[in-house]
């Protein structure tokens, strides 16, 4: 299933006079399934914190990681991660 | 010389859900993030909801679609292979109740779609004659849904111009438009060009 995306202008307004007719599900319908979701998605992970900076050096490889900390744990998510890597023989 | 070789990571778990791409709203969906759940569901609850009625269902029959449509999602997400075709899955399975719901009502023999059934195994996607929902009309209502997405994404001047140029029914002659802007009727020309860009645009931006 393709999605043009670059459509001309008389394509552009087609789509969206055509659009008129599509029907918003009422509210409480929506509501209903956003609150029945989350019992049947998987536990909810701790929200994480804003970043802890890392460094981590070995020989020529030096490691830079942002670590978000979930509060009241000592589990991570990794936010940013960057590896530089010395030419050898420097 | 040192080489610094930033890699990416997956999505920030501090951004905004209502940001992210479909792939990115799964992902935290599957880790059980309820704030992308919501907005998975505002983002096509339209799409969804269209589906049955477009086949003529009625409301309490299109709200049992669109609550099983979500629910197999939910029950799909670890085994979704292209998060980014959500929309596309979606739009299938809504189709799929609603053809056996349909096939209900005209006392067709039922066809119950057992648990952990694929697309392909339902014996409801093999009918020769999907005529209430051919694929076409599905394809274009995704599109519809796809620039109505695009147009609450411009600015308020531009969406307020676009829907009342573009989504009143019957259109406003543009002296009308003219008046309630209050622009120069000889500007409305410009203007359309204007925020047809920033219309395709922001598609792109999807």
């Amino acid at each position: 299933m393709t999605t043009p995306n670059d459509p001309s202008d008389e394509q552009l307004e087609q789509w969206l006079r055509a659009s008129r007719t599509l029907e918003d599900a009422p509210a409480w319908l929506v509501e209903r399934v956003i609150a029945q979701g989350p019992s049947m998605l998987p536990a909810t992970t701790p929200q994480p914190t804003p970043g802890e900076v890392h460094w981590y050096c070995d020989r020529r490889t030096v490691v830079r990681v942002v670590l978000a900390r979930c509060p009241g744990t000592n589990t991570f998510r990794v936010r940013q991660l960057a590896v530089s890597i010395a030419a050898e023989g420097r | 010389m040192p080489t610094t070789l930033p890699i990416p990571t997956s999505p920030d778990p501090c951004g905004t859900p209502g940001d992210l791409g479909d792939a990115a709203l799964v992902a935290l969906c599957r880790e059980g993030d309820r704030e992308a759940w919501a907005v998975l569901v505002r983002r096509y609850q339209r799409l969804v909801y269209t589906v049955p009625r477009r086949a003529g269902l009625s409301d309490a029959d299109a709200a049992d679609v669109f609550q099983f449509t979500f629910t197999r999602l939910v029950e799909h997400l670890p085994r979704l292979d292209d998060a980014a075709r959500v929309r596309a899955w979606l739009v299938t399975t809504a189709r799929r109740e609603t053809l056996r719901l349909l096939s209900l009502q005209q006392r067709i023999a039922p066809m119950p779609i057992a648990a952990g059934m694929d697309a392909d195994e339902d014996p409801v996607m093999q009918w020769p004659d999907p005529a209430p929902l051919p694929e076409a009309q599905l394809q274009s209502l995704q599109e519809q849904d796809r620039v109505r997405r695009a147009l609450e994404r411009l600015d308020e001047r531009s969406r307020a111009f676009a829907e009342l140029l573009f989504l009143q029914d019957p259109p406003l002659a543009y002296a009308e438009i003219a008046a309630r802007l209050g622009i120069a009727e000889g500007s409305i020309g410009p203007t359309r060009a204007r925020c047809l860009d920033k219309l395709r645009r922001a598609l792109q931006d999807l």
